[in-house]
């Protein structure tokens, strides 16, 4: 296996989010605003790389036919102690990701992973995957978020952009979301029938 | 399954259960007092904000008794030269999506706020998580404790966060509430 393709896999041939649709809570909820898209992402990349390092380590002592259980232990158990120590040891990083970290327990993409990755490869390959995988989620979010907050507030990051006549109210409410979400799918789709019309053709 | 299996696969997940348990306790104990020390200062500087060079007591908590509305978090009193000039209330209510806490700083002699800090919310960006800003939090400044505060009307609610606005408001309002059975002079 290349490390080269774990990245191009995680990042986009199988991004998380626009690909595979999974992350779909934290990612119509965490997306109104670029800053949020941020913390959210670095959040995951982080989980889930340890996350996969984990699994992948223990995973010819976890029991096949409870391995789910373990993996759901496993990862809340992980989340909750970094919780614990950012909020009493870092307390400025905990104002800003702390609202994310007990989202993250509930990502069904950190259980994928350890579920169709982490648990059948190496401690070395888990990790890379982690970062990718990471890597991809955290893409798609700043993609989603920063047409979200840009056509509903009118800035990026708090910079204001667009004049207020622009606002879209609606794009940082929940409608905001799925309407987002589901133009940048139909416009993949589009693109990628287009190309699998070019190949049948050719 | 084997009964030898379904044994062995129990035994273990109940061990790797045990150990996990075991390491989220002792992080837990480790850092559940680090924790309330930095919240207590935090807490603190806020009441340095209302109430300047003054010492702080804390008279109420609900974690300790519980004879106060559900809503308020805690009081503590702002004391200068051996007197009682001000209390600090610490309320929570719903907002839009999750708890929005208020503190809320009322003067002991004139029985008005001096000031209403939003300490945490987590509203929707753009819209409710204004609230903390001075264009909404500043009207609440100089308010008697025998009014009774409603936004839109004798308070500007936050364009597009009427609940979160709401929210405030009611926080506030147990505040004045308590403050005018129990210590008003």
């Amino acid at each position: 296996m290349k490390i080269s393709d774990i990245f191009k896999n995680g990042i986009y041939k199988k991004n998380a989010i626009l690909i595979m649709l999974l992350g779909m809570c934290p990612t119509l909820a965490v997306t109104t605003s670029l800053s949020n898209a941020i913390g959210m992402g670095v959040s995951v990349i982080a989980i889930l790389t340890m996350s996969n390092i984990l699994i992948s380590t223990l995973r010819k002592i976890i029991p096949p036919a409870a391995r789910i259980p373990a993996y759901i232990g496993i990862i809340a158990a992980l989340v909750t102690i970094i919780e614990m120590l950012i909020h009493a040891y870092v307390p400025t990083l905990y104002v800003s990701l702390g609202i994310y970290l007990p989202l993250i327990v509930v990502n069904c993409i950190i259980l994928e992973r350890a579920e169709s990755f982490a648990s059948k490869n190496k401690i070395l390959y888990a990790a890379f995957d982690g970062l990718a995988v990471g890597l991809g989620f955290t893409l798609a979010l700043l993609l989603i978020s920063a047409i979200r907050e840009l056509l509903g507030t009118g800035a990026l990051l708090g910079f204001t952009i667009l004049p207020s006549a622009t606002n879209m109210l609606i794009m940082i409410l929940p409608p905001g979301a799925f309407l987002t979400l589901g133009i940048i799918l139909g416009v993949m789709g589009h693109y990628a029938n287009k190309k699998k019309e070019e190949l049948e053709n050719e | 399954m084997k009964k030898n299996s379904l044994i062995k696969t129990s035994l273990l997940l109940g061990t790797i259960t045990a150990i996990l348990a075991v390491a989220v306790f002792f992080v837990n104990s480790i850092t559940t007092t680090v924790i309330s020390t930095s919240e207590a200062t935090k807490l603190n500087s806020y009441y340095e904000s209302i109430f300047p060079d003054s010492d702080y007591e804390i008279i109420y908590n609900k974690m300790q008794k519980k004879d106060k509305s559900d809503n308020i978090i805690s009081v503590a009193t702002a004391t200068k030269d051996g007197e009682v000039i001000g209390y600090l209330y610490l309320a929570s209510s719903n907002g839009y999506s999750g708890e929005v806490v208020s503190l809320v700083g009322i003067d002991a002699n004139q029985s008005k706020t001096i000031k209403v800090i939003v300490t945490k919310q987590s509203e929707t960006p753009g819209l409710g998580s204004l609230a903390p800003e001075p264009k909404f939090i500043d009207q609440f400044t100089d308010k008697s404790t025998d009014e009774v505060l409603k936004a839109k009307d004798n308070i500007t609610a936050i364009t597009g966060a009427t609940i979160t606005s709401t929210a405030v408001v009611n926080g506030v309002n147990e505040a004045f509430a308590d403050f005018n059975t129990n210590y008003t002079k």
